[in-house]
């Protein structure tokens, strides 16, 4: 007889009642239960009886009220200023992108987000033109849930709450004044949203007030313009918009975060207290990779972009694991590691710990260089709310962690790495030094070598196709060509020689020791090669 | 094992028996009348190669020999030139033998015959190479390790492997001192096999281990790769179990009454 009544679907207070007063066996008799198996519904119901209790409890009663806005109001300490001008900056360019990929019938041909920053006020002005508000969706300006994004979307937007908390960050006032572009023809009018300090600081009150804004000389058509009340920071003294580390620290966080996203979608410009003038990157210097290609070394940089599927709610869907990699110019001073990001949008910048365990040690580690980007549905993108960390216990960094054709790929650099580090001292060092030719291609980063491979998330075996990329370096090593010579200093000696050599950090730290021996050795070979010449 | 940095490797008596030995045991139990390619880091004399062709002629379809140390490389290639004249054909290649790109289905034997201690270092090239396939179902492993100086037990092997003594319940030192003289290419072994995420997939059996004497403590090991489930505790219990030692000559003493 078939099971008509799915378990799942009864209230709970049913389902324990059920579980009180039946066996398992008078359940898997009347109840449709999850599992393939007998064993799998009797270890089910196993779970159930064991998470409920359900013969050891009286009678439910009610509590529970919807969540207050404390987690917003924690935003203020949770997170940095520029984070929070980040939120709104990938509000804008998602609701642009989103509009541009079809969904609107009038879009920008190019997105303008204008910051400024009133000193004399202590107002901060966020304005975009990305297509403005309806007054049915201005919720989803201000609380925290609303949103048209979903899971599915592509979009660097993802918890419904990001331009939520920028406003509660950086404001203890704010208006947010919106006028919606829709097709042509159709009648809008502009709004403005007022969220006052008593609003901002009521950790119950979600309902807000709007009005319609009856000048329309204060808005164009088709933007959103935040005007926030600036907290002060730090109280009493010079604020941080004036003190120019602190305003250099937000615009660099700007542009290290829409980089590679600004490469490639030169319709996008981002003005930080510059009207005039929009954030540039060069995609040359985004990546400061060797070049270096003859007959014994080929360590230009690639790009492989692995397709594949991934389940969520039951179905499959389609994820892109670009990965870019390519040797450092040479070990000194600069970024090194893997930069992380999630549809174009950097969360991690030079992150070291990933692959930590299968990098090659010492210096040679400082050659990696390179980029994961996972192109796809947002929640398939393993960040954190404040797209600040990864997570790595999601299944995609699993992935990347584990698939052989992803692991190979990375691995075949570490191997290069290694043969540059521990081959022909100096002479393979020298030879990495080559700027990387610029590109034909626009719109992208410089990158001579590039595929597509589709992947089977579940494979565990497998090799790459003979026809991609590997880099390849000739280095001639002898089973007695090393010489290892100790030196020791005292920590004073120690100081003196980082000022000669110009290298910051404490002397006692590992990378700075690392530093000062790559220097000495590489001053001390050309000083012995000057005097051979001689 | 060859002295870190001296050019031409040694294969001593001790190596030669217990090679003899394990190859031996391999045959009668995995290969009978089957061949297999050959793929060694056996060094510039290419005399495991010799061996190899003595027990058994058809053994080997075809044999590649790794030397990525340019002037061990050099000696190598003299050696094989020796053998192509007495018949048999070598192909030498001047890189690391973990990169091996495997071209055939055929059973393969690896002998790699290291320079130093198998540790954990190793585990990351064997996790690439059972994802690469290139060491799969049907393949035979041998590999030594170097067993001759104290790595430093509790500093060093101990912090190693404390997951595995864990797993083991061992606690004692001195037993953990055994243990880990018997089994470490085991343990190593597993976390690479573990790390591919193919635990469930491969089973890894441990056919002998021989500990002989050259110019120093060494061991070898021999491991079989097939389909199905590699359980840590039967893997490790079969290593112990298949452990066989080289009695070493020593100078006689004086008599005592």
């Amino acid at each position: 007889m078939a099971l008509t009544t799915d378990w799942q679907s009864l209230a709970h207070q049913k389902r324990v009642e059920i579980l009180a007063n039946n066996s398992d066996q008078q359940i898997i008799d009347k109840y449709r239960l999850p599992g393939d198996s007998p064993e799998e519904r009797i270890r089910f119901l196993a779970q159930e009886r064991a998470l409920w209790v359900p013969k050891e409890i009286g009678d439910f009663r009610k509590a529970g009220k919807p969540p207050t806005k404390d987690s917003l109001l924690g935003a203020y300490r949770d997170l940095q200023r520029s984070e929070a001008l980040l939120e709104l900056i990938d509000n804008s360019i998602d609701v642009w992108l989103t509009r541009r990929s079809g969904t609107a019938t009038v879009v920008e041909k190019e997105l303008n987000i204008f910051i400024d920053i009133d000193k004399e006020l202590g107002l901060l002005t966020y304005e975009d033109n990305a297509g403005g508000v309806l007054e049915n969706k201005l919720i989803q300006l201000v609380v925290p849930g609303y949103s048209d994004t979903d899971d599915f979307s592509h979009t660097i937007g993802s918890y419904k709450t990001g331009g939520k908390k920028a406003v509660f960050r950086l404001a203890t006032a704010a208006q947010i004044m919106t006028w919606h572009r829709g097709a042509e023809g159709r009648t809008e009018q502009p709004f403005s949203v007022q969220l006052d300090q008593n609003w901002l600081s009521d950790p119950d009150l979600y309902q807000f007030e709007y009005a319609p804004i009856t000048d329309k000389k204060l808005i164009e058509q088709g933007h959103t313009k935040y005007v926030l009340r600036l907290h002060e920071e730090p109280e009493g003294g010079t604020q941080w918009y004036q003190q120019l580390g602190l305003n250099e620290q937000v615009e660099r966080q700007i542009n290290d975060t829409y980089g590679l996203l600004l490469v490639r979608n030169p319709d996008i410009h981002i003005h930080y207290r510059d009207r005039a003038r929009a954030l540039t990157v060069d995609p040359q210097a985004l990546y400061d990779f060797s070049g270096a290609k003859d007959g014994d070394i080929n360590i230009t940089p690639q790009q492989v972009i692995f397709r594949t599927k991934l389940p969520y709610k039951g179905k499959n869907h389609d994820i892109d694991i670009e990965v870019i990699i390519g040797c450092r110019r040479g070990v000194g001073a600069g970024p090194y590691g893997l930069d992380l990001y999630g549809n174009d949008r950097l969360f991690v910048a030079c992150d070291q710990d990933l692959f930590q365990s299968v990098l090659p040690r010492g210096n040679a580690a400082r050659l990696f260089r390179g980029l994961i980007n996972i192109q796809g549905p947002n929640v398939f993108v393993p960040w954190d709310t404040h797209k600040r960390h990864l997570n790595i216990d999601r299944e995609i960094t699993r992935l990347i962690l584990m698939h052989p054709l992803i692991t190979k790929v990375f691995d075949n650099w570490f191997s290069i790495y290694k043969k540059i580090g521990g081959g022909g001292r100096g002479e393979v060092k020298s030879r990495i030094n080559v700027p990387l030719k610029p590109s034909p291609k626009r719109q992208d980063l410089p990158i001579p070598n590039r595929a597509k491979l589709d992947i089977n998330a579940h494979e565990k075996r497998g090799v790459l196709p003979e026809n991609l990329f590997t880099p390849h370096v000739k280095v001639i090593t002898k089973a007695s060509d090393r010489v290892d010579i100790k030196l020791h200093f005292t920590r004073a000696e120690g100081e003196q020689i980082k000022r000669y050599y110009v290298v910051s950090g404490d002397v006692a730290d590992q990378s700075t020791r690392t530093e000062l021996a790559t220097r000495i050795q590489e001053d001390v070979l050309k000083r012995a090669s000057r005097a051979r010449a001689k | 094992m060859a002295r870190k940095g001296s050019v031409e490797t040694r294969y001593g008596p001790g190596k030669y028996a217990a090679f003899h030995l394990l190859l031996g045991v391999w045959i009668r139990r995995y290969v009978r009348n089957g061949s297999c390619v050959y793929v060694t880091l056996g060094g510039t004399e290419l005399r495991d190669i010799q061996s190899l062709i003595f027990i058994n002629q058809a053994l080997a379809s075809s044999i590649y020999s790794f030397e990525i140390a340019a002037d061990r490389f050099q000696l190598a290639c003299e050696s094989r030139d020796k053998l192509l004249k007495i018949g048999i054909k070598v192909e030498c290649v001047p890189t690391s033998i973990f990169e091996y790109k495997r071209a055939s289905n055929e059973r393969h034997l690896f002998f790699l015959d290291l320079e130093g201690i198998y540790d954990l270092e190793y585990a990351r090239d064997f996790e690439l190479l059972f994802k690469s396939n290139t060491l799969r179902e049907g393949d035979g492993l041998l590999v030594t390790s170097h067993l001759g100086h104290n790595p430093g037990y509790i500093k060093t092997v101990f912090r190693w492997f404390e997951r595995e003594f864990q797993w083991l319940n061992i606690t004692d030192t001195e037993e953990k001192r055994e243990l880990y003289r018997v089994a470490h290419p085991s343990f190593v072994l597993y976390r690479a096999l573990e790390q591919a995420d193919l635990i469930d997939t491969l089973s890894l059996t441990c056919f002998g281990s021989v500990q002989y004497f050259d110019t120093s403590s060494m061991g070898l090991y021999g491991y079989a790769i097939g389909a199905g489930q590699t359980q840590f505790r039967n893997f490790i219990a079969d290593t112990s179990a298949r452990a066989f030692s080289i009695p070493t000559v020593r100078r006689p003493t004086a008599a005592t009454r």
